[in-house]
């Protein structure tokens, strides 16, 4: 009973890594890769032509009926979308199933150590006879050439070079596993915040660690145009200081597994550096800088004392007449209006001051004011992120680029001498650098390379 | 006249030279003069350089001089192994490229200065990669192409191999230049991929390439499947080069 269990249990083992067998084969067919390449393609393609992640309504504009079909299938979102999340599964199973047979095979050859007869040497494509110095001279002249010798019996030899070429292949495709690793660590675990700061504000990242931003530049060309966006940065745990830095544009901050990057820059909506007015009273005119809210007493030429201060800054003026509230239309700076009170003489005077509408302010015939210029404050677009998987990235781009490096100039030389009744035979394998090896025999043996 | 332009001049005549002197000679000066129009070419590059003051490379007018030189480059490399009708080839499209970035309207060649996205040290590795892949693409299709159009059984072999083997090196300068553009955009974006046009299509590039070294390698694809295979890849590399940032909107707004 015992026994026929057993053997049932051995049955059932046998069928089921039939089928794992069955499965992985399918799975690492190039067939299959070169599928998988068509089907990627055509999906970036769509990706690349059809603009991604905007709202519904730019798809139901542009596409009109077909943009229900685009949305269903997730053409509108493709690199976010189960469909591409599947292939990109397929993908990567692929790439494990390839790996999984080959490296046997290549962990085999990467421990050979096998003498070949003179006839296996024969059925080699690669061979050529030797000349007829002493042998040790021609080994010494494979082994200026980088060769080793990695076994020798009697008038046996086996020697190899560019045993990294060997691996090559298995390096790229390690280093495309870790990016995808990578990628799925960025996509499920990395956090991003995204701050507008103005100069002298803090705002909290997570876990009581704060960042303010001390000062804010924008440097320009002499035609005009911004050539850096430069933030001072200072970064705190609850109160207490623990790093401070300038960020530019390609330059972030990296603390303690966090990046902050300059990221994009505006012009603050409710709040101004300074606004320069300009007065006419009895005859006398006379231009003042003022710096936003804050107060600014003043003899004027003709001797008045002038108190100045501008609290409220509105960038799109709209004055609603049912609620008499003045509120702003936008964020842009369209209809700047400054609030400014002025205390001429003991007597007080508020009023809004229009940049685009200076004829609004010139109610009083003896005392003018016109709102000239305004200096904007700028606030930092400050990004930051943290991405575990950012390390695995950089080691999988380095693999891709060392594996490529090494299959194209490192290939892989296999080569045995045997004695044969007309003396030394050499004969050869190689992995990617067959002109290569042939150069090579052709060299030492002085004649054209025989191959069959 | 600025210097950059004079050594364009002087780049066309040589590159016009060299497209149709072969027909009538056939001599070794037509390899000092190959040598002579990618110094040329390399001259005007660092001329433009000086005249902008910041690396030149960054708008389409540089480019395409960065891209004539990389051709020429491939003309030199393989001279030994290319065939009279490559080197006719190739020289005419230099010359076209050439010819094209002098007709350009004057706000593409006007000096400007580098916007804070670009101003990276990445940016040298990222683009020379780059562009110079794209070189060795188009030399590969135009290699694709003869392929095609030969009947002659020993030449189409020099073809087939020749192509191969200058997309390999070419399939390594452009992985180089995405995984540097990668790297580059985590420094300035923060994220090493954001799927914008560019970076999508040159990595549509890259899986046809990628799929050629495939077909190529485990089943012994070659011949006219590999050649019209070159062919589609030239395609999706001009559209990366140039389709993507005169018909999609995105991040690389320069070139």
């Amino acid at each position: 009973m015992q026994t026929k269990f057993l053997n049932g249990h051995l049955h059932s083992d046998k069928v089921i890594n039939e089928m794992v067998e069955k499965i992985i084969k399918q799975l690492s067919s190039t067939r299959l890769t070169i599928f998988l390449f068509v089907i990627v393609i055509l999906l970036l393609i769509l990706g690349g032509v059809i603009p991604q992640n905007y709202p519904s309504a730019y798809y139901h504009y542009n596409f009109g009926k077909f943009s229900i079909i685009l949305e269903i299938l997730g053409i509108t979102h493709i690199f976010s979308s189960k469909m591409f999340l599947l292939v990109m599964t397929l993908f990567l199973l692929n790439l494990l199933a390839c790996l999984y047979r080959r490296i046997p095979q290549k962990i085999r050859v990467h421990r050979q150590k096998k003498i070949l007869t003179p006839s296996q040497v024969n059925q080699l494509r690669i061979k050529t006879h030797l000349p007829e110095e002493s042998i040790e001279e021609v080994i010494k002249k494979f082994k200026d050439k980088g060769y080793k010798v990695v076994v020798q019996k009697g008038d046996a030899w086996f020697l190899r070079k560019g045993l990294s070429g060997w691996w090559g292949v298995e390096v790229v495709h390690l280093g495309l596993l870790l990016i995808f690793l990578a990628g799925i660590i960025t996509a499920t675990c990395s956090k991003s915040y995204f701050f507008q700061i103005l100069p002298g504000e803090k705002k909290e990242i997570e876990n009581n660690l704060f960042i303010k931003l001390v000062d804010f530049e924008i440097p320009l060309y002499p035609d005009g145009t911004p050539s850096q966006y430069i933030s001072t940065i200072e970064l705190l745990r609850g109160r207490h200081l623990v790093d401070k830095a300038t960020i530019k544009v390609n330059s972030p901050l990296r603390f303690k597994g966090y990046w902050i990057y300059q990221s994009s820059y505006g012009i603050a909506p409710f709040s101004i550096k300074s606004a320069r007015l300009k007065f006419y009273m009895e005859g006398v005119t006379e231009v003042v800088t003022v710096p936003f809210r804050k107060n600014v007493s003043l003899i004027l030429k003709n001797g008045y004392p002038l108190e100045i201060s501008c609290p409220v800054f509105i960038p799109d003026f709209e004055f609603d007449i049912q609620t008499q509230r003045v509120l702003t239309r936008s964020l842009e700076h369209n209809n700047p209006a400054l609030l400014c009170k002025f205390s001429l003489s003991g007597r007080k005077i508020i009023r809004w001051l229009f940049l685009n509408f200076p004829q609004f302010s010139h109610s009083n015939e003896h005392f003018k004011v016109e709102l000239l210029s305004y200096t904007p404050v700028y606030f930092s677009g400050i990004e930051v992120n943290r991405d575990p998987g950012d390390t695995l990235f950089i080691m999988g781009g380095i693999l891709i680029f060392s594996g490529l490096l090494i299959i194209l100039y490192f290939p892989f030389q296999r080569i045995w001498i045997v004695k044969t009744e007309n003396g030394f035979v050499a004969g050869g394998i190689s992995y990617r650098g067959e002109r290569k090896l042939k150069k090579e025999f052709e060299e030492i043996s002085g004649e054209k390379n025989e191959m069959v | 006249m600025k210097w950059c332009e004079l050594l364009l001049e002087i780049s066309l005549i040589l590159s016009i030279a060299l497209t149709f002197l072969p027909l009538v000679y056939r001599g070794n000066a037509l390899k000092l003069l190959e040598i002579l129009l990618s110094i040329s070419l390399f001259s005007a590059i660092v001329a433009r350089g000086f005249e902008v003051k910041r690396f030149p490379v960054v708008n389409l007018y540089e480019s395409l001089i960065f891209l004539a030189w990389g051709l020429s480059l491939v003309t030199i490399i393989f001279s030994k192994n290319f065939l009279e009708i490559e080197h006719i080839l190739l020289n005419l499209l230099i010359f076209i490229i050439i010819g094209v970035s002098t007709l350009l309207p004057p706000w593409e060649k006007a000096p400007h200065y580098l916007i804070p996205a670009l101003k990276s040290y990445w940016l040298y590795f990222h683009v020379t990669t780059s562009f110079l892949s794209y070189s060795g693409f188009f030399a590969a299709a135009i290699l694709g192409f003869l392929y095609l159009i030969t009947e002659r059984k020993e030449r189409k072999k020099l073809f087939d191999k020749l192509s191969y083997q200058i997309t390999s090196i070419s399939f390594l300068l452009l992985s180089t230049g995405i995984l540097t553009g990668a790297v580059w955009a985590h420094y300035a974006w923060g994220r090493y991929w954001s799927w914008d046009p560019k970076e999508t299509w040159s990595l549509i590039t890259w899986i046809i390439y990628a799929g050629y070294l495939h077909a190529r390698i485990t089943r012994g694809w070659g011949g006219k499947k590999s050649a019209i295979w070159l062919l589609a890849g030239f395609l999706a590399t001009l559209f990366t080069f140039l389709g993507v940032n005169y018909l999609l909107p995105g991040l690389h707004s320069y070139l």
